[in-house]
């Protein structure tokens, strides 16, 4: 086995969690956000001359063909399933003595519009930087920022300042 | 726990407690297909089913199908039942000669029964409103669970063969309610 073959199962181990996460907040169903996410990975893998590519690449990768999917999709079924998607499985690792938390910012997520949720999920659980978000998102870092700080303002209101 | 990318928080203390929460684990299989379809390995990289609850059903269609036919040639009317006193060989509570009584027993094994479709019928079992769904910003919906009986039936010519398949399927369905 090759040293990049090697290389993969930790480098996927580590990073597919977050990569997860932010598919499926860029689609409207599990099958399609873990369809997505492996497109994305080979197609950034390609690119990368098949060694793990850096995080950037695969978010923005994830963006575009998630673009392209909701293209294809019809509306009928866009709204039939962005009413079941409430009452998907939740997003985060909801382990015992972090349930009810971990509940609670689930539900305030899926509720908070998708242009502030995707930059707080860039920036807290994949650790990008404003100016990796701005590129992945194709928009100003200033407007990356903002949104940043609105998606945080949504989400304290929404849980009600429960969180301690 | 701060930004690894030395970034100044907005809200430190909310910041902190959300990054206490990790993103859910991905499950074992599609890891599998991520590694597999990443390091070019030549096993099949499956996509995830779509509907695996119709994959049990699915199952129950041959199975009903050789369970009706052993059934029918099992209870076959027999058209020249032979007395029981012209056997005194056979005790009454043994079971009759396949080879001399039973209809379906003369036909051979290797040749094709025909039959023809004489009835199909979907039949609603059981309608469950499972209550009412809230979108923000959208209609509500109702939320309607409806349990279903697909049923078809074939006969041969000669009656002395009928097959019957019962498909179970059951359907959620989102119906939009108008509020006036």
């Amino acid at each position: 086995m090759s040293d990049t073959s090697l290389k993969w199962p930790a480098w996927l181990d580590e990073h597919s969690p977050k990569l997860l996460l932010f598919a499926r907040t860029q689609t409207r169903s599990e099958p399609d956000a873990e369809d997505l996410l492996q497109e994305a990975i080979v197609e950034a893998a390609r690119k990368s001359g098949g060694t793990p590519p850096d995080l950037p690449l695969v978010y923005a990768t994830l963006r575009r063909r998630a673009i392209d999917l909701a293209r294809r999709t019809d509306r009928r079924s866009a709204r039939e399933e962005a009413v079941m998607k409430t009452f998907e499985s939740c997003w985060f690792d909801d382990c015992v003595e972090q349930q009810e938390k971990a509940r609670l910012i689930d539900r305030a997520m899926k509720r908070m519009p998708e242009k502030f949720r995707e930059v707080v999920m860039l920036k807290i659980w994949s650790e990008l930087t404003f100016a990796q978000i701005a590129e992945t998102l194709n928009i100003p870092l200033n407007t990356a920022a903002s949104r940043y700080r609105y998606g945080l303002e949504t989400l304290r209101r929404d849980t009600n300042l429960k969180l301690r | 726990m701060k930004d690894k990318n030395a970034e100044p928080d907005f809200d430190p203390t909310l910041e902190n407690e959300l990054r206490k929460i990790a993103p859910a684990s991905v499950n074992s299989h599609l890891l599998d297909r991520l590694k597999q379809a990443v390091t070019g390995s030549p096993t099949v990289v499956q996509a995830t089913p779509r509907h695996p609850a119709l994959n049990w059903r699915l199952c129950m269609v041959p199975a009903t199908a050789v369970a009706g036919i052993a059934l029918m040639a099992l209870l076959a009317p027999q058209p020249n039942p032979s007395p029981i006193s012209s056997s005194p060989s056979r005790p009454h509570a043994a079971l009759p000669d396949p080879q001399s009584t039973s209809p379906t027993a003369t036909v051979p094994v290797e040749e094709p029964i025909e039959l023809f479709p004489v009835r199909r019928n979907n039949e609603v079992m059981e309608t469950v409103h499972e209550g009412i769904l809230h979108v923000p910003g959208q209609a509500p919906y109702r939320k309607v669970r409806v349990q279903m009986m697909d049923s078809m039936e074939w006969v041969a010519p000669d009656g002395a063969t009928r097959v019957e398949f019962q498909i179970p399927r059951e359907e959620h369905l989102l119906v939009p309610m108008d509020i006036r």
